[in-house]
């Protein structure tokens, strides 16, 4: 029942993909009656959109129950349940022939329907509720390539290469939203309330990051990367002083993103 | 095979077979070089804005003299001997040494000049003769001199004028039979291909090459990576690759010329000039490289088309609800416990721990499976 919601929003962030793929060719044959087969300059930027799949860590929080398990326990929710969809964008600024400078930013919406495992109403029907998990990663890094990413010949022509892989590392901020919101079951009392549990913060970050780039014309390439992003977060902290969630350990925000997309050499 | 596919057939062999079997020429010109005969006759300078007389190739051997006449008299005579030998000279207040040869395909001639004049340091230039168009030659040199370099470029075309006097030598017609350059300039005037720029960097210099580039002028047709590639393996210079790519995007790139009025040249390259010319009417241009990438028309942004909305998803089960009241501690989620609700419920005011209170729904949990 659950599935199909999360499938149509995972749909909606992917379909971003197609749009580019159709209007890349567009591009290149605008392109091809001017440059046959190279580029009258060395690219200096390149612009990268990817979609793909976020599967995350989940972390434990050792000694002290984290937010993870403790959903896990309560909810029927499972480690696979929030994997999802993942889109993001990329802007690289030429370095060296070999390296670049680069700033990305993602998203990764992550919506799962639940139920309370150990309770149900006095109806026998379920107490249902949403979790919600979103994270922003915003950051700056350098990534490397394995070979030159093009010949340059004389001072105008750049003939650029068809494969390269590329590795890299990034830091930064990621901005995360956590979010439960439905019927609860009160531990003590049994009673099923309504409530919105919430936790919006930011933390610092770390990525890891390989991937390979597949030329397909003089500006457009095809690109795969696996990016692993570290961090943790901290629990927000109301005006009244109140925290939704009491007594985890912070938020592993940390998970292996996969993602293939378009680039464009400019 | 029709009757009109045979007749033009035979006509392309005929064709062909031309510079194998060039027609009737003079004896003089039987005995030319190889490469000489499509030269032989009168030109003038295209560019020169006083009449500076013409330049007439005669044979002279196996080679030509260059003749250079005003109002029918011979102002200089010079011979050009392309046997690629090293030849002394000694003309007016310069000496020196140049040399001359023809390329494999015979369609250009590389010249090479050590010169000095009124005891001045020697100037060196490499330089190229060819024929872009069957009534047009061009001669272009790159001198080097003191740690400069400059190129100019002369072009000359076949003229009618017959000169008053014959002195000297017989001058040939100004316009020699067809028959005679039928074989020797239909191949000579045909593109550049970019074997002729390879050969032509491994002969001469490299502002030369360039210049030569510049003054024909013609884009290379299809010019492809493979082509980029073999210039760049074959070790010729960046300023040539740039020249041919120049030439073949001139949509991206313009080639301009400065013509120097005073002179009547136009000059090459990037640095002042040095002349010797021996008195030879000329001109020398100026390239100025222009980018015109910006120039090139913004195509307009496609405007996507907005798919009809989709139907919306209801959620019929939960409900966001209102942040708790301020103040009031609110529904909690407490590690090693569980879900509690909020101290201060709206709807009911129940408190934790408050057995009677049924909670905002009203309802209570029950462990699943009846227990």
């Amino acid at each position: 029942m659950f599935s199909g919601i999360r499938k149509f929003k995972t749909m909606r962030a992917l379909r971003i993909i197609p749009v580019l793929a159709a209007l890349a060719p567009l591009r290149a044959t605008e392109l091809n009656g001017q440059e046959r087969g190279f580029l009258l300059h060395t690219p200096q930027i390149t612009v990268v959109v990817r979609g793909g799949y976020s599967v995350p860590r989940l972390g434990g929080g050792g000694d002290t129950q984290s937010l993870w398990d403790f959903t896990k326990e309560y909810l029927t929710v499972g480690n696979r349940d929030f994997a999802g969809s993942h889109i993001m964008a990329e802007l690289g600024i030429r370095g060296s022939e070999r390296i670049d400078l680069v700033f990305a930013v993602g998203h990764s919406p992550i919506s799962v329907l639940s139920e309370f495992r150990g309770f149900e109403d006095e109806d026998g029907l379920p107490v249902t509720q949403t979790t919600d998990f979103t994270t922003t990663p915003l950051t700056a890094g350098i990534k490397a390539y394995l070979k030159p990413r093009g010949r340059a010949i004389g001072s105008h022509v750049w003939v650029p290469r068809t494969f390269n892989p590329f590795a890299g590392i990034a830091g930064g901020i990621v901005w995360y939203r956590f979010e439960q919101w439905g019927e609860w079951v009160d531990h003590e009392t049994f009673e099923i309330f309504r409530e919105d549990f919430r936790s919006a913060e930011r933390a610092p970050t770390l990525h890891l990051f390989t991937g390979m780039d597949i030329g397909i014309s003089r500006r457009l390439i095809l690109t795969g990367e696996a990016r692993y992003g570290f961090a943790k977060g901290p629990f927000e902290v109301r005006d009244n002083g109140y925290s939704d969630f009491v007594g985890f350990p912070k938020l592993d925000l940390s998970g292996l993103k996969a993602s293939f997309g378009v680039g464009l050499r400019i | 095979m029709s009757t009109k596919s045979t007749a033009i057939g035979l006509l392309a062999g005929l064709a062909a077979a031309a510079p194998i079997f060039p027609g009737p020429a003079t004896a003089q010109e039987l005995g030319l070089r190889a490469g000489w005969q499509p030269y032989v006759g009168c030109w003038e300078p295209v560019t020169a804005e006083e009449d500076q007389g013409i330049l007439c190739l005669v044979p002279e051997a196996r080679d030509v003299e260059m003749l250079t006449m005003v109002d029918g008299e011979i102002m200089f005579r010079e011979p050009l001997v392309a046997d690629g030998g090293t030849h002394e000279f000694e003309r007016d207040d310069c000496r020196g040494t140049e040399s001359a040869r023809f390329s494999e395909d015979r369609r250009r001639l590389y010249t090479a000049s050590l010169v000095t004049c009124d005891g001045q340091a020697f100037r060196r230039s490499t330089g190229i003769i060819s024929m872009p168009t069957p009534d047009e030659w061009i001669d272009v040199r790159a001198m080097d001199a003191n740690g400069t370099s400059a190129v100019w470029s002369k072009r000359y075309r076949r003229t009618s004028r017959r000169e008053p006097s014959r002195p000297g030598p017989d001058i040939p017609p100004a316009r020699p039979s067809p028959f005679a350059v039928r074989g020797g300039v239909a191949f000579p005037a045909s593109a550049i291909t970019i074997d002729d720029v390879i050969d032509a960097s491994r002969n001469v210099g490299v502002d030369a090459v360039a210049g030569w580039l510049a003054e024909v002028g013609r884009p290379f047709e299809g010019l492809s990576v493979e082509d980029l590639i073999r210039l760049a393996d074959a070790g010729v210079a960046t300023a040539v690759i740039d020249m041919v790519v120049e030439l073949s995007f001139q949509e991206h790139f313009a080639v301009k010329e400065e013509a120097d009025r005073s002179r009547g040249r136009r000059w090459y390259g990037r640095r002042n000039p040095h002349h010797h010319d021996h008195g030879r009417p000329g001109i020398a241009v100026t390239v100025i490289r222009e980018d015109r990438r910006e120039d090139r028309p913004v195509r307009p942004p496609d405007r996507p088309v907005r798919p009809p909305d989709r139907p919306r998803v209801t959620r019929v089960i939960n409900v966001k609800t209102d942040p708790p009241a301020k103040g009031g501690r609110p529904g909690q989620a407490v590690a090693g416990k569980g879900y509690r609700k909020p101290e201060s419920t709206a709807s009911s005011g129940c408190r934790n721990g408050d057995k009677s209170c049924k909670g905002t729904a009203g309802r209570k949990a029950v462990r699943r499976g009846g227990r």
